[in-house]
């Protein structure tokens, strides 16, 4: 508890401190306000934003891309991922793509993802979708690969079966790899849902970015960003909270 | 009574660059209910390979294996050279972990767990995870989980063979008890001819690869071991008999 009060303490004061010297900068320096709004323009503008409906329509609609599309990457990469992993011939085969499609930057795909899915929901959904699930069958890749042969040798002495094998040990070794890849994963789909939709549709974050910066309104797109960057710290703890209730497994990593 | 009886049994393996290797050729042996064998030999001549196809998790191509109780067979301890202890789990979550897979936990199995980390000295770390142990506090453990589910035969691959000196020592006279009061049949693989001797009852000798029995020695010393006997010269003649054995082998 103390520990969070600090962490607290010295995030404020370092927030206050960063506020402070954007005012001094801008006052000393005179900079007009399409470059730089002083942090009192900005604000007012935060409190405009919080104030409309308009507003919390497209913070939903980002989030609710970026948390159903984690949510497909979640399911399909944990299947994919199981199967790749129990198959050696297939994970032979599937490793040059898997790593071709890890290393290409999946925002340069974004056009591609909008000519096939449209410049509505379904393009944004895909692209949080592949963001997050190659480093989700890599994770379970990597944990599975990171079992021992004795383990499974152990478990063939105590006549387990395949449920058995895999709720008892192969899940919990995964599982500290696969809660790395869900930080990776989340901040990549967040990247990737305000990037899509600066590049086509009219709703979510990043359409209310490319909207302010089109029209000069420099107050409007540092609140877009400050409002990105507080999703992305509150999807992140919450990934860090899970990673926290499974404290127990990271014993594998060692 | 006989237990297991293992008739001519061969297990040759392909090498990593083609080659056909035979690792244990025409084995024979017999194991008695509540024997203590060890199985010494070279190095590399296939004594794990014995216990392993023992166990199921190696396949053999010829010979047979009777075991005259079937469930002997779905029932029984493997204690690994390195104690693939999971390293998530305490040590009691350890222990009680095949009871689990086994669907055998109830009261009874329960307490057996509690008397057996009274017998292994365990229990002021039942709450210790893996990582907390010493090597021989980690292999107590393994050791103990591998009797949880009270199996009557305990196959041993070299159990205490990372161990140092005096945590060997140690752990030899706690084995020594423990097969004395639980009643266990057990085979033990081990490269330390001391070991074997001051543990067994017979000492299966093999030959190099491959591998055929080249003679079983019965341990003929008292019940009762201590440290102490290691020193006298019955024990000493039948170290010296058997490193001459193993010497004539490499």
């Amino acid at each position: 508890m103390n520990n969070l009060k600090k962490t607290i303490t010295y995030t404020v004061i370092s927030l206050t401190v960063f506020v402070l010297v954007w005012q001094l900068y801008i006052s000393i320096f005179d900079v007009p306000a399409f470059i730089l709004p002083s942090p009192v323009t900005v604000g007012k503008e935060m409190i405009n934003q919080i104030t409309q409906v308009s507003f919390y329509k497209n913070m939903l609609y980002t989030l609710s891309e970026v948390l159903l599309g984690f949510a497909l990457s979640i399911v399909f990469g944990l299947l994919i991922g199981y199967f790749i992993g129990k198959h050696p011939h297939i994970k032979r085969l599937s490793m040059p793509l898997l790593v071709f499609f890890q290393v290409s930057p999946k925002i340069a795909l974004i056009p591609i993802f909008i000519i096939w899915f449209g410049l509505g929901y379904g393009s944004k959904l895909f692209v949080v979708f592949i963001m997050s699930f190659f480093p989700i069958i890599e994770s379970i890749l990597l944990g599975l690969g990171n079992i021992s042969k004795e383990m499974y040798e152990y478990m063939k002495i105590l006549k387990a079966n395949r449920i058995q094998i895999l709720t008892q040990l192969e899940a919990p070794c995964c599982i500290p790899y696969i809660l790395s890849s869900f930080k990776v994963g989340i901040i990549q789909a967040i990247i990737g849902a305000t990037v899509a939709e600066w590049m086509a549709g009219q709703l979510g974050i990043g359409y209310l970015q490319s909207f302010a910066s089109s029209t000069f309104n420099s107050p409007l797109l540092i609140t877009g960003i400050a409002f990105t960057i507080l999703l992305g710290i509150l999807l992140y703890g919450g990934v860090t909270l899970l990673e926290h209730h499974f404290q127990r497994y990271q014993e594998v990593k060692q | 009574m006989t237990m297991i009886e293992m008739k001519n049994i061969s297990k040759s393996f392909t090498s990593t660059n083609g080659e056909r290797i035979q690792a244990i050729k025409d084995v024979s042996l017999s194991v008695e209910k509540d024997e203590f064998i060890s199985i010494i030999g070279p190095s590399g001549c296939g004594k794990s390979t014995l216990l392993r196809i023992l166990s199921e998790l190696q396949e053999y191509d010829s010979g047979e294996i009777l075991f005259h109780d079937e469930n002997l067979k779905d029932n029984l301890g493997f204690v690994f050279q390195d104690s693939v202890l999971l390293p998530w789990k305490s040590v009691y979550e350890n222990i009680v972990m095949p009871l689990k897979i086994k669907h055998m936990e109830t009261p009874e199995t329960l307490a057996h767990v509690e008397e057996l980390l009274d017998l292994m000295n365990l229990k002021e770390f039942r709450n210790s995870l893996p990582k907390e142990l010493s090597g021989g506090m980690k292999q107590r453990t393994s050791i103990a989980r591998s009797l949880s589910y009270n199996p009557k035969l305990l196959l041993m691959d070299e159990p205490f063979g990372a161990l140092d000196a005096m945590t060997r020592d140690h752990l030899n006279l706690e084995l020594r008890r423990l097969w004395k009061q639980t009643k266990k049949t057990i085979l033990f693989v081990t490269h330390d001819i001391e070991e074997a001797v001051f543990l067994s009852t017979r000492v299966v000798v093999l030959s190099n690869r491959p591998s055929t029995i080249h003679d079983i020695v019965t341990i003929d010393l008292p019940e009762e071991r201590t440290l102490e006997l290691r020193d006298t010269p019955d024990f000493i003649n039948y170290v010296s008999r058997l490193r001459g054995m193993l010497n004539e082998q490499s």
